[in-house]
């Protein structure tokens, strides 16, 4: 379990891999605990609000992905995600938003896969006993999945049809094509891509067909063949 | 379009338009051999033309069911799959050879492992997709060919005629050789592979434009969307992801002209890309890398020149010594055969060829025919 990630959708690894892991000391809770007051209060103390000013370790229990994300890293580049965080660590948060219906609990923006990989490797799950630096944004849904499309985006990986479904969404939920755009970066001449569901081809519906054409060699292929073969039909119209 | 001017002679109307023509290129070709008339198609749009194209003759005739072929690839993209399927199983008009056997194809995204063996019957190699209980999976014909002998050998068998969607817009040294040389009686549009089938191209003149009208008027060109023929979404994904049109391509995923297709692949079909990195060794790299590092626009600086840099590049990213002297062999004919032509330009070209893995010189060949018709056009102007 340490090199090789389990086979199969990032939902069911988790699922298989939330085995029993070794629960932390009770002290251990208590410093983490006091820690992340620490940090609160001293959060207080900038003169500014970026939330990588307050970042939080919380149980990696207490945080979900989210159902929409459609942002895809394949398994050599978790692997090579996994090789960055046991050599340097987290450098990195998780983003998240907290669930208004259950306090204490997070939601991803961004970040699914530095929490796939605690999730999934042992060894990284023991340095923190399962401990996940995490990062709180306050936002509503629309505005959430914007976040994570802009994050996505930020590193120019992100999957096009789920980006679709994405807009789609976003536009069942009432935004506007201006808002869309302003939200999560796009051109508008992407939202009329991705908005143009029929498929492209009606394009191309007033297009006239090319003329058809033969070149002097055809020409003069068609009569060397007339001139050796005089009895056979050699067509003029193709 | 580019490429229907200078490099070929004058020019003689026919009477109907591409559409039309196509249509009685195609009669033509079931006259001649009774009807014996494979379509090879590989799922992109071009062969959609011709199989719709074929579909309407072999009913005008009542010579139904066409054969259709397809040499599946394995690292085929999930659309092209879908839309295969769909046609090879589901479309009584048409007559499935669906071929999923070993055979060998040249893996342009890897120097290293040079040979991809597609369907690979080790049982320690994972394919990318499963075998369809519909296709074809035992080998006839050998193991180990290549493709071009595979379709040769399976067309020898079949016999008669094979129309595909080969066209000649964007490559000039194609549309030289298909209004030149008669490859069949008089017809140049064709190319003769063995003395046991005859390969014709009856869309070889037509422009992206045309293929895309064709698609759209489909079985109903009174009303044009009304009745679309169906086609390959992965030509609606490249559009939503941006690609301009005269860059759509659906192929497998590593071939050595469809290199470009990496950068997107990992974006529209995430799975595929999956399952892909997996089985191919180096596609990741090109997905990582990107495209300003896989083609190379500036010349490293630690190189004084182009000629350099292809050089070094010949000796340490090339394995094989053979591949070796082929590039080397390549470039030196590239500057013997352009004597116009400045060195470095040559030479940055060549070296996009052997990072592309080019080995068989593709890319070379187009440069040198349009950098040809280039000098000439300058030579012209010189003697006045």
């Amino acid at each position: 379990m340490d090199d090789q990630p389990p086979e199969g959708s990032a939902a069911e690894i988790i699922d298989q891999t939330a085995v029993q892991l070794a629960e932390i000391s009770a002290e251990a809770v208590e410093r983490i605990a006091a820690y992340n007051q620490a940090v609160r209060d001293l959060y207080e103390q900038l003169p500014w609000t970026h939330p990588v000013g307050m970042v939080q370790w919380v149980h990696i229990d207490q945080v979900r992905p989210n159902g929409y994300n459609p942002n895809s890293v394949a398994h050599h580049e978790m692997r090579l995600l996994h090789t960055s965080i046991d050599q340097d660590g987290y450098t990195q948060p998780v983003v998240a938003i907290e669930d208004e219906n259950n306090p204490g609990h997070y939601e991803i923006v961004d970040g699914f896969h530095r929490y796939t990989i605690m999730r999934t490797y042992r060894d990284i799950y023991e340095t923190t006993g399962g401990y996940l630096p995490l990062v709180v944004i306050d936002k509503p849904l629309a505005d959430r999945i914007a976040s994570t499309v802009r994050h996505n985006r930020a590193r120019g990986k992100h999957s096009v049809n789920g980006m679709s479904s994405l807009v789609f969404r976003m536009l069942e939920q009432g935004e506007t094509d201006e808002a869309i755009c302003n939200k999560i970066g796009l051109e508008a001449e992407e939202l009329v891509r991705l908005k143009h569901i029929t498929g492209f081809a009606k394009l191309h519906m007033n297009h006239e067909y090319s003329r058809a054409f033969l070149t002097d060699r055809q020409v003069k292929a068609k009569a060397h063949y007339k001139r050796d073969h005089p009895d056979e039909p050699v067509p003029t119209h193709i | 379009m580019a490429g229907t001017s200078r490099v070929s002679a004058p020019h003689y109307a026919l009477p109907g338009n591409v559409y039309e023509t196509a249509l009685e290129r195609i009669r033509w070709v079931f006259d001649e051999f009774d009807d014996q008339v494979t379509v090879s198609i590989s799922g992109g749009k071009d062969s959609t033309v011709v199989l719709e194209l074929a579909l309407i003759v072999a009913r005008e005739r009542d010579a139904l069911p066409v054969r259709a072929q397809w040499l599946d690839q394995e690292c085929e993209f999930e659309a092209t799959v879908d839309y295969q399927t769909w046609l090879l199983t589901e479309r009584p008009e048409v007559r499935p050879q669906w071929l999923q056997i070993p055979f060998k194809l040249f893996n342009a995204t890897n120097h290293q492992d040079e040979w991809l063996h597609v369907w690979d019957p080790d049982p320690a190699v994972e394919w990318v997709r499963e075998k369809h209980p519909a296709a074809i999976h035992e080998s006839t014909i050998g193991e180990g060919k290549l493709f071009a002998d595979i379709l040769t050998a399976i067309n020898d068998v079949n016999g008669g005629a094979v129309l595909t969607g080969v066209r000649a817009e964007e490559s000039p040294t194609r549309r030289l050789g298909l209004t030149t040389y008669p490859s069949y009686k008089w017809v140049t549009w064709g190319q003769k592979k063995s003395k046991l089938h005859h390969v014709f191209h009856p869309i070889f003149d037509w422009s992206w434009r045309d293929i895309w009208k064709a698609i759209i008027d489909g079985n109903n060109p009174a009303e044009p969307g009304s009745d679309p023929w169906r086609y390959n979404r992965h030509y609606d994904e490249m559009y939503r992801y941006g690609i301009p049109v005269q860059k759509m391509r659906v192929s497998n995923y590593h071939h050595e002209t469809a290199i470009s297709s990496l950068f997107y692949l990992q974006e529209i079909e995430p799975e595929t890309w999956e399952r892909a990195t997996r089985r191919l060794e180096g596609i990741s790299t090109a997905g990582q890398l990107g495209k300003d590092d896989f083609y190379v626009t500036e010349l490293p600086f630690m190189f004084r020149s182009w000629e350099e840099y292809h050089g070094y590049l010949v000796d340490n990213i090339v394995p094989d010594p053979a591949h070796q002297a082929t590039f080397r062999k390549h470039h030196a004919d590239l500057v013997r055969r352009l004597p116009g032509t400045d060195r470095e330009t040559i030479a940055k070209h060549a070296v996009q060829s052997v990072i592309a893995n080019d080995l068989y010189f593709t890319k070379g060949n187009n440069f040198y025919v349009t950098q040809r018709s280039k000098e000439k056009q300058a030579e012209r102007t010189a003697n006045g």
